[in-house]
């Protein structure tokens, strides 16, 4: 009895580890922008995972929508936002593009470049660390934000 | 009929290639190489048997012996952006064929236009987005394991339609909706104890329905083929209606596939979130018009993967079963016809699959766009189309456990 008692709790540590997205302590907290100009206020966690994985190509604003990743915080997005590591992402995106579903999101090198590129693109979503969002950007999700 | 088809389907593709390149000189154009591939190999101990992933693979893996030709494959794919609402897609992909040779195939031709955010229509050659996975099957890196289950996707021998699809996708609060309908023609080549077949031209036409929510994915649809001719069985059904005999004629009628309909529903929930990823799926064939050689089928899988870090062990089950079929051609004792009745019986036989699949694996990923894969697959079959005997027909009432290594990759 005791040994199934301790096989139960083994199994739940284990479905705890794997099911929890929190961030590290100590992490500027990623945040998902759109333009200042943009009318789109808050996004729910399932809409910015619907627009991040290619499922929908419509903010709730109403506006086509053009995701961007950031080539440095790409890896800590996705896992905070689906638990998923980079080779997961990127068997996930290769399951949409040579099946010819979709196309992946622009890939931007810099936080800088990224918020420069949201201000100029009609539609553009991206993510930052919460301290590179300036008032060229407006925040409308904070990931780990549920979370806490 | 078939060239009629087929001049059609060559006529789409190149009307979808002609109103690309007319935007290519667009702003904004962009294009995007794509290359994917896996190298794989398989063993098993059986002697007088061979494995290979589909009725459309000549051979297959011989025991005792390692062959690299049942999963390697190479696919290379260029997207062309034109707008943000056209672009074009082309694919080819080298692999076996059913007539053993390696010539590279064309699998996706065709052009997309997004007229609103979540519409989308498609024109050209698709992949047959029919149950969750078809269109991507070729994908080896895209698979938690080495290959698609072979209960579901060994028989479907068809990887494409030329045709059109319409997708529409909506939201309501934090649920994600999808609706899509497709209809296509495809031919359909297959290996058949011991010779390369082409079996029907058909017209497939479904809906599907999807529901997303965070990791959760739902999916139910239907589908029915129409098939427009008989391909290589229309010497046989030819051949049983010229003989005087009533019964002969009622088994060419029973064989002729022309206009019959095949019908299928599939039902499939899938949730990949964090280090799970499990799936579990139905699949249904039936065939109203009861023809032996399209009988009723029934497809049950399920997969549970668990990520470690950069491993992730996998176990997947997977079992087909197929109504039994009958035909009486009243020539079995006539010594004459005896070898017809027997090309009567096997064409019925082919059809037949039942077997089950225990596979267990893990996948580890080297980096992203590269994972190393091992699998083992406890293969039980009371008739298969996977396993073929000396005689490269399919086999009977066999077991064997099959030893897979493949390196996937997709950049």
């Amino acid at each position: 009895m005791r040994r199934h008692h301790t096989a139960l709790l083994a199994l739940a540590a284990l479905l705890l580890m794997g099911t929890s997205h929190t961030r590290r302590v100590g992490d500027d907290p990623l945040v998902v922008v759109v333009s200042a100009a943009s009318s789109l206020r808050e996004m729910s966690q399932s809409q910015v995972t619907n627009i991040f994985l290619g499922r929908y190509k419509r903010l709730p604003s109403g506006e086509r929508a053009f995701p961007a990743d950031s080539a440095t915080e790409k890896a800590r997005f996705y896992r905070e936002l689906v638990g998923k590591t980079p080779g997961e992402i990127s068997a996930y995106w290769a399951r949409l593009i040579y099946s010819g579903r979709t196309v992946p999101p622009e890939q931007i090198s810099s936080p800088d470049q990224v918020i420069e590129w949201v201000e100029q693109t009609p539609g553009a979503i991206a993510y930052v660390p919460l301290a590179a969002a300036d008032h060229r950007v407006r925040v409308v999700f904070e990931l780990g934000k549920a979370d806490d | 009929m078939p060239d009629r088809a087929s001049a059609c389907r060559h006529f789409m593709i190149a009307c979808a290639l002609a109103l690309a390149s007319s935007f290519a000189l667009a702003e904004g154009f962009s294009l995007r190489p794509g290359l994917f591939g896996t190298l794989g190999v398989n063993w098993h101990a059986n002697d007088d048997l061979s494995y290979r992933r589909s009725a459309a693979q000549y051979g297959g893996a011989r025991g005792g012996t390692l062959d690299a030709s049942v999963d390697s494959l190479l696919g290379v794919q260029l997207n062309a952006r034109f707008t943000d609402a056209l672009d074009a897609v082309g694919q080819v992909v080298a692999r076996q064929q059913p007539n053993g040779g390696w010539h590279p195939q064309t699998t996706l031709a065709f052009v997309r236009v997004e007229p609103a955010p979540g519409l989308q229509l498609r024109f050209g050659r698709l992949g047959l987005d029919s149950v969750p996975g078809a269109d991507s099957r070729l994908v080896g890196y895209a698979l938690p394991t080495i290959r698609p289950v072979p209960e579901v996707f060994a028989a479907l021998s068809v990887d494409f339609i030329d045709g059109a699809d319409i997708t529409y996708r909506f939201d309501r609060g934090d649920n994600l909706f999808q609706l899509k309908a497709y209809t296509g023609e495809h031919d359909s080549r297959t290996y058949i104890d011991g010779a390369p077949f082409d079996l029907y031209d058909i017209r497939s036409t479904g809906v599907t329905a999807s529901w997303f929510r965070d990791g959760w994915e739902a999916r139910v649809g239907a589908g029915t083929g129409k098939f427009l001719d008989n391909g290589d069985s229309q010497l046989l059904v030819d051949l049983l209606a010229s003989l005087p005999l009533p019964s002969s004629v009622a088994a060419a009628r029973a064989l002729d596939s022309t206009g019959a309909r095949s019908h299928f529903h599939h039902l499939e929930l899938h949730y990949d979130e964090g280090p799970w990823d499990l799936l579990a799926g139905y699949v249904r064939l039936i065939n109203p018009r009861r023809t032996p050689h399209l009988p009723r089928q029934r497809m049950f899988h399920a997969q549970a993967a668990y990520r470690m870090g950069r491993f992730t062990p996998y176990l997947t089950w997977a079992r087909i079963r197929t109504e039994a079929a009958r035909l009486d051609t009243g020539l079995a004792g006539s010594p004459p016809f005896a070898l017809l009745d027997s090309f009567a019986q096997a064409w019925l036989q082919a059809a037949q699959f039942n077997q089950r699949t225990l596979s267990a694996g893990v996948r580890f990923d080297l980096r992203p766009g590269i994972a190393l894969k091992a699998q083992v697959d406890r293969i039980v079959a009371g008739r298969s189309v996977i396993l073929l005997d000396e005689r490269n027909f399919d086999s009977t009432a066999r077991r064997t456990t099959l030893f897979s290594l493949a390196l996937d990759f997709a950049f």
